[in-house]
């Protein structure tokens, strides 16, 4: 079971196409897929639990000394020619990412239950795009890792251009080239990685010791330099970071609820955690020397992620850009790793990846809690736009009274909105503090211009919530009806993860802080 | 080394025999009544005879144990380089032949003539594949090049067809013109026909390095032309699109494959000193590669702009095909063996996918008659199978996973930055992948993305089917696991 894990916790998803396949060719009814879909998730999910309770977290993978086998990790050959290996690991960095894949994996499934387009090609390619973020987080190898990475573009192609909205067809191209603009400097920085550091190899753990030796100039600047460039572009993209983050609105409105959730989730966690499991351990001192421009452009993403929810009319794309704000706090975060204070840096690590975790399930419950409103009314509109369809309802509210209706949906939206913006006692607010305490520690004026975005979140989180759930029944309101037991169920284990991280979060820091010192060691060598 | 003469070569030459007795046969058959089927079944078993024998040489101990063979006076060599090729040629034009059998763009009263004309065609590609000296050269291109304007030509009624056939007669015979003027060069610079001694008279006169300059200049007119590499590619998609669809798939692999296979050996014989034992370059000559280099990066990136605005699928997989040839091009920018184990492991891929895609294309056009991109408005859900593997050859053409083009486009990738030079080109690379992914998945989008339009599906006969899954499934298969096929690449020299 410890040496089989991982590799089952990634291809599992693959067994269940596979199964689907067989059914497919059997002609079987719609109705199965979805159940071979719901039975892979759950035992993915079941193994996450299992992992869990049996996961030392004290062996971290990212530190100097590591190569010997870690508890769970597979390391065989794949490709000898080209000394390419099928390593897979876990430690503290990726637990708990692997912990919310599986989670929000199976929550989605659930949640797209009523999909009645394409019903095989749906579910087989979300299982496809599971194996993909598994993947992606288990792998020690940077071939494999790149593998994965790219493996999930096509199917979230396919799901946001099939299923999507009335953009739809834009926005999965958009979202396609933009990623794969990424991920060919990704490429580049790989392939450079391999060869510059004179140890012909892509383990990543081998590489800790080797990349920063690389030396070597080209068109005048440091070749590290240039992979660092080279890799952040690739990350910086899925983030997004900006300027980078023009797909993001776009395809998380047009793609269906479940895709959104997956896509705000996970694959933006996939950038900041490509950051510290590559960039961060492999080049340190370009770390350091970046921390500033990060730091900078984190407080960037806070504030134009904000102030563009502020300006927003449609609900999702509200929560969309309420994702760049938050992703913005990760950044910071991560920026409070070239701090001087132990304390200082531990804290924005720290807080930089719980707030990774945390925002995955905050804005995976702010998405759902979108989707089951666009259910009911068939828009998602805060207030109608000017050129809206029925010019005689532009400008008017698109909601009004709604938890009056909808008393139980409008706690849910309550409880998500207030961890949305940071409010205590939610797990938001434990990993926003965090970012912040380690970021004061260093970039103390722009720490200070960070913390308005908690204010401007505010703003765009009340002022909705009160226009949508209060006041008058507007027209839209007329027809709805409460939210049912399978939407309360997909919707309480999120529920439960806020509340019970923001009033204990100890078992979440337990998990990470060894593995984000180990990160840290590594990077304050070059201080 | 063995140096045979004529009457020995003749053993070693049995697959090449063998084709000729397979263009002599279809000539007599037609002339009998009904001649289509029977000279289906005879190139048909002409071909599997001259791959069994071509294998038979590969794994015949006697053979491999004494090395490389020079036959017919050191005209053409046997090595496991050419045998390689071969086995290429022979199997990307059965599936050609395959994918003709249920296609009703060449009649069925043509076929021994098409088929013909095709075996005739791969006669030269093996020659092509083997040659030693100019002379053999020029004779091996012209081989491949004349049944070629005549296939390209083959729907006499069709105008599109006729105007292929008429550029590909004008451009072609003008390149070949100036590439035997650039061997006149040669020859009188150097005094001898033979790659061997022109490699060691460029050796000992660097001091008249303008005037080889302008010879391998003129000489890369006809390689060129054959590659298709920019700037002499603007016959690619005219006749693309004219000729008949099972011959575009044939024009755009093996001729194109033969054509490297000839570049590579004339560039590292003729032009670059190599060391066997040591397994390095000691020099090149006139700086071919940086010519080549600047060359790769502007014809995949004229294929791949150009691609961007065409709405017929055969432009689009023309110029497609004009980037690939960049792509592999860019391994000319290093000059070492492994640059070219890479440019093999690449050009095996891009015959499987483009064939794939070919493949997939051959059947709709002549079940559905489509051409333009918007014909293929939800196909994917009349076809799912057959679509599904549609978009792993997309997949595979744009390089990228989980595609076995992506494998083939990382060791490109890898080629170039191990050297630690020429980084530009892999910069202009990377964006052209980008760009290409654009084109590429507007055929994925109207399969997939569009809202169908009415049409009642049509069967699929078994043999377009196999083969359509051969050349796809491949796409996965090398993407899972590659390592033995680069090892064999890498034992080629």
């Amino acid at each position: 079971m410890e040496t089989s894990i991982l590799s089952l916790l990634i291809f599992l998803p693959l067994l269940g196409v596979v199964g689907m396949f067989i059914a497919y060719t059997l002609k079987q009814d719609d109705i199965i897929f979805k159940y071979i879909a719901l039975l892979a998730t759950s035992v993915q999910l079941l193994l996450t639990v299992w992992l869990y309770f049996n996961f030392d977290p004290s062996v971290a993978l990212s530190s100097n000394i590591s190569i010997n086998p870690v508890k769970f990790s597979v390391q065989v050959p794949w490709i000898e020619s080209f000394n390419i290996q099928y390593f897979v690991g876990i430690d503290g960095l990726s637990a708990p990412l692997v912990f919310l894949t599986s989670l929000l994996m199976f929550i989605c499934i659930l949640a797209s239950w009523n999909i009645s387009k394409h019903v095989f090609a749906y579910f087989a390619l979300f299982l496809l795009l599971d194996t993909g973020m598994m993947g992606v987080f288990l792998s020690l190898d940077f071939f494999l890792f790149y593998i994965f990475w790219e493996v999930m573009l096509l199917p979230m192609y396919f799901l946001i251009g099939i299923w999507g909205g009335p953009e739809r067809k834009y926005a999965a191209i958009k979202f396609f080239l933009y990623t794969l603009f990424g991920s060919v400097f990704l490429l580049l920085g790989m392939i450079s990685l391999y060869y510059y550091s004179g140890i012909e190899s892509f383990n990543l753990i081998a590489l800790i010791s080797a990349a920063p030796s690389i030396s070597g100039e080209l068109w005048g600047f440091q070749v590290k330099y240039l992979i660092w460039i080279a890799l952040f572009i690739g990350f910086a993209i899925k983030v997004p970071i900006f300027p980078f983050h023009t797909w993001l609105p776009l395809a998380h409105v047009e793609a269906p609820t479940s895709i959104s959730v997956i896509l705000a989730g996970v694959l933006l966690k996939m950038g900041t955690y490509g950051l510290l499991r590559i960039s961060y351990p492999l080049l340190p001192g370009e770390v350091v020397a970046f921390a500033y421009t990060l730091a900078i452009l984190g407080v960037i993403n806070i504030i134009w992620g904000a102030t563009n929810a502020i300006a927003q009319k449609d609900l999702k794309k509200m929560v969309a850009y309420s994702s760049i704000s938050h992703m913005g706090y990760v950044l910071l975060g991560m920026a409070a790793v070239a701090s001087t204070s132990a304390a200082g840096s531990q804290a924005g690590m720290n807080g930089a990846v719980m707030q990774m975790f945390n925002h995955g399930v905050i804005t995976a419950m702010l998405f759902l809690l979108v989707g089951m409103l666009y259910d009911r009314a068939h828009h998602r509109w805060i207030v109608f736009p000017e050129d809206y369809e029925k010019p005689e309802l532009a400008g008017k509210l698109g909601f009004g009274g709604v938890s009056n209706k909808m008393p139980i949906y409008s706690g849910f939206v309550m409880v998500a909105f207030f961890a949305g913006l940071g409010l205590p006692g939610l797990s938001g607010f434990i990993s926003e503090a965090f970012c912040f305490i380690g970021r004061f520690s260093i970039f103390k004026f722009l720490t200070v211009l960070g913390t308005l975005g908690i204010l401007l979140n505010a703003v765009y989180f009340l002022r909705a919530y009160q226009r949508i759930f209060w006041g008058e029944e507007g027209a839209s309101t007329q027809g709805l009806s409460e939210i049912s037991i399978r939407e309360i169920v997909i919707l309480s284990p999120l529920l439960l993860l806020v509340v019970a991280l923001g009033v204990y979060p100890a078992p979440l820091i337990d998990i990470i802080q060894p593995a984000v010192q180990g990160i840290i060691d590594t990077v304050q060598s070059a201080l | 080394m063995i140096y045979l003469d004529n009457i020995l070569s003749l053993y070693y030459f049995q697959s090449e025999i063998l084709l000729c007795l397979g263009v002599l046969l279809l000539l007599i058959v037609s002339v009998y009544k009904n001649p289509s089927i029977k000279s289906f079944y005879i190139i048909l078993s002409t071909l599997v005879l001259s791959l069994l024998s071509t294998l038979y040489l590969i794994f015949d101990q006697a053979s491999l144990s004494t090395g490389y063979k020079f036959l017919f006076l050191e005209s053409i060599v046997i090595d496991p380089y050419s045998n390689f090729f071969k086995v290429i040629f022979l199997l990307s034009v059965l599936m050609v032949v395959l994918l003709t059998y249920n296609n009703k763009e060449v009649k069925r009263e043509d076929w021994s003539e098409y088929y013909c004309l095709i075996l005739i065609s791969t006669l030269g590609m093996f020659l092509m594949s083997s040659s030693l000296n100019l002379l053999m050269i020029y004779l091996a291109i012209e081989m491949v090049s004349i049944p070629s304007y005549m296939l390209a030509g083959f729907n006499h009624n069709d105008k599109a067809s006729n105007e292929a056939s008429m550029k590909y007669v004008l451009y072609g015979s003008f390149a070949s013109g100036l590439m035997l003027f650039g061997m006149s060069w040669i020859y009188g610079q150097a005094g001898s026909i033979y790659l061997d001694d022109i490699g060691v008279y460029m050796m000992n006169s660097t001091q008249f390095e303008f005037t080889s300059l302008i010879s391998f200049i003129l000489l890369f007119v006809g390689f060129g032309y054959k590659i298709s590499s920019a700037p002499f590619h603007y016959w690619v998609p005219d006749v693309y699109e004219g000729s008949p669809t099972p011959i575009t798939a044939f024009f755009a692999v093996a001729p194109k494959v033969a054509g490297f296979a000839l570049l590579i050996r004339f560039l590292y014989t003729a032009m670059a000193q190599l060391n066997f034992s040591t397994y390095s370059i000691e020099a090149i000559y006139v700086d071919w590669n940086l010519i080549l280099a600047v060359l790769s990066a502007v014809t995949m990136t004229i294929g791949n702009i150009l691609a961007i605005r065409q709405s017929n699928v055969k432009r689009v997989l023309a110029y497609s095909s004009i980037s690939h040839v960049g792509f592999i091009m860019m391994g000319f920018a290093v000059v070492s063996f492994t640059a070219v184990t890479h440019m093999l492991f690449y050009i095996v891929m891009y015959c499987f996918m483009t064939l794939g895609a070919f493949a997939i294309l051959i059947l709709f056009t002549d079940k559905y008659s489509f051409s333009s991109v918007s014909d293929w408005n939800g196909i994917g859900f009349i076809h799912p199978i057959i679509c599904s593997l549609m978009v792993l050859n997309l997949l595979a053409l744009a390089g990228l996973p989980p595609s076995s083009g992506f494998v083939a486009k990382f060791y490109i990738f890898a080629t170039i930055i191990q050297s630690k030079t020429y980084y530009w080109l892999a910069v202009v690379a990377i964006l052209n992948t980008v760009i290409a992914l654009y084109y590429y998945f507007n055929i994925a989008r109207a399969m997939f993305l569009e809202s169908p339009s009415e049409r009642t599906p049509e069967k699929v006969d078994y043999i377009t089917a196999t083969v359509i899954a051969i050349t796809s499934i491949q796409g996965i298969l090398f993407y899972v696991y590659w390592s033995d096929l680069y090892n064999l690449i890498q034992g080629l020299f």
